[in-house]
């Protein structure tokens, strides 16, 4: 009974100050999250697990979220999530047992390719989709996010020649693919 | 490709192609003397001229991607299935607190000699005033209490004493009322966080108890050392219970962040115990198995 009671007036305090509380932003930033995450996978079932990974994620975050853009800090967390995931699905065959074919064959390629396999009607999605994840990552974090390319490198943790690489032959592949 | 790594370093030749320069200078993203540099470059060369028209195109074609609106019901589906976890990442969190406080006693309880000393010394001296207390409906006041410092004031050190003084009134109680209910939180998360904390801290060792419910009982005579123990074990289940479930489920995870605030506040007022590596080392390890026994 206690217990009850306190969760619920628990969820539905509001945040301090201007922060806004996770319904808040799950409710007025859902469709931009989502966005970020089809541009990343490539499909929509993908997309649906990683906006409840990144829902997740803002709620354990939002304490530390600082005012500014809200759309940047969300597509942060969505791309950060997304190699994650990509990355754990890389390590996962390694883990498990390597002489299985059944374990070893679905793996890798998931992240990457079975997200192109899922290709759209619309090629500039589909040639998005088909580049590899990290390239994918960067050109999302540039062209739909909106981010700088200091604020990308700093996001990615890699050099800023790293991400204009990345970007130039990420839109490199990507034209010669609706070529 | 060539001009990627000359950047800002020395001028660029007029012959180089800008390679992934391109695209950055499209962005707005070279330093003004590399941009002028590969406009210089871009007048005399055919191709690179044609290769930033088509790079420009595929930039503007990216950035004119439409929305994708989420599925009708994504949100709200996952923030009504947020509303369920936190109700139950509480009770969670509340049973693993409560069990790591019994268990924090009884491991302080051996090496721990001021704890057996001094309590009964404070219980003679005022038995009465502790008799008063646990008639009170203990019960009830000892879930509340921590769960409202959790919830309300986690970032205030102040309130510190409150959790670790909120639960022991009822412990001298607890030896006559239910000394045979060990906690058992695994098997029903909802229940156990009403019954464990108060009637499992004395049940699993009735000589601790003692300490325990004297330290809150007067806390004007009672010297602080059986308060140590007490605030630190409340204290400790909060940061074991947040680093514990942070990486895990989903419902495991709303708990932790619960506890964590409860943790960060107890923390800076809490005193350091006679042993607090063990008592850590310990807690620590029940509280996850706790949390994985339950999760499973």
């Amino acid at each position: 009974m206690k217990v009850r009671r306190w969760s619920l007036r628990r969820l539905g305090d509001a945040q301090p100050d201007d922060v806004p509380s996770w319904d808040e932003v799950a409710r007025a930033h859902g469709d931009f999250i989502y966005t970020v995450a089809y541009r990343l996978t490539g499909n929509h079932h993908d997309a649906q697990d990683l906006v409840q990974e990144v829902l997740l994620r803002v709620q354990r975050g939002l304490a530390t979220f600082r005012p500014g853009s809200m759309e940047a800090w969300l597509g942060r967390i969505t791309t950060n999530a997304f190699l994650d995931d990509v990355r754990r699905r890389r390590r996962r065959p390694v883990v498990a047992l390597p002489d299985d074919p059944d374990l070893v064959v679905p793996s890798a390629p998931s992240a990457d390719e079975a997200s192109a396999a899922d290709t759209l009607p619309d090629d500039v999605s589909g040639a998005l989709a088909a580049l590899p994840a990290d390239y994918r990552a960067t050109v999302v974090l540039c062209d739909v996010v909106g981010l700088r390319y200091d604020e990308i490198a700093s996001e990615l943790a890699v050099p800023v020649g790293t991400v204009r690489s990345r970007i130039h032959r990420g839109r490199a592949l990507l034209r010669s693919a609706l070529a | 490709m060539t001009g990627a790594d000359e950047m800002g370093e020395g001028p660029l030749d007029p012959t180089d192609h800008p390679g992934d320069l391109l695209s950055a200078h499209i962005d707005g993203e070279l330093p003004g003397p590399a941009a002028r540099q590969v406009e210089a470059h871009l007048v005399q060369c055919g191709a690179c001229s044609a290769e930033l028209d088509a790079l420009a195109d595929a930039r503007r074609r990216l950035r004119e991607l439409p929305p994708v609106p989420a599925p009708p019901g994504l949100v709200t589906r996952l923030v009504e299935r947020r509303r369920h976890s936190s109700r139950r990442g509480a009770a969670l969190a509340l049973a693993a607190a409560g069990v790591a406080v019994v268990v924090g006693l009884t491991v302080a309880d051996p090496g721990d000699d001021r704890t057996a000393s001094d309590p009964p010394r404070a219980l003679a001296g005022d038995s009465s005033r502790l008799d008063t207390t646990a008639t009170t409906p203990s019960p009830l006041a000892a879930p509340t209490g921590p769960g409202d410092a959790v919830e309300a004031e986690p970032p205030e050190p102040s309130e510190s004493p409150e959790p670790g003084g909120a639960e022991p009134p009822e412990s001298p109680e607890a030896p006559a009322d239910g000394p045979d209910e060990p906690p058992e939180p695994p098997e029903s998360p909802e229940a156990p966080p009403a019954g464990s904390a108060p009637g499992g801290t004395t049940a699993g060792d009735p000589d601790v108890t003692v300490p325990g419910g004297t330290a809150p009982g007067d806390p004007d005579t009672t010297p602080s050392a059986p308060a140590g123990p007490m605030t630190t074990a409340a204290s400790g289940p909060g940061g074991g219970a947040a680093g514990g479930s942070g990486e895990s489920g989903e419902s495991r995870g709303s708990g932790g962040s619960d506890v964590q605030g409860d943790g960060t506040g107890n923390g800076t007022g809490s005193e350091e115990t006679s042993d607090p590596v063990t008592i850590g080392d310990r807690l620590g390890e029940t509280v996850t198995n706790l949390l994985e026994m339950i999760g499973g």
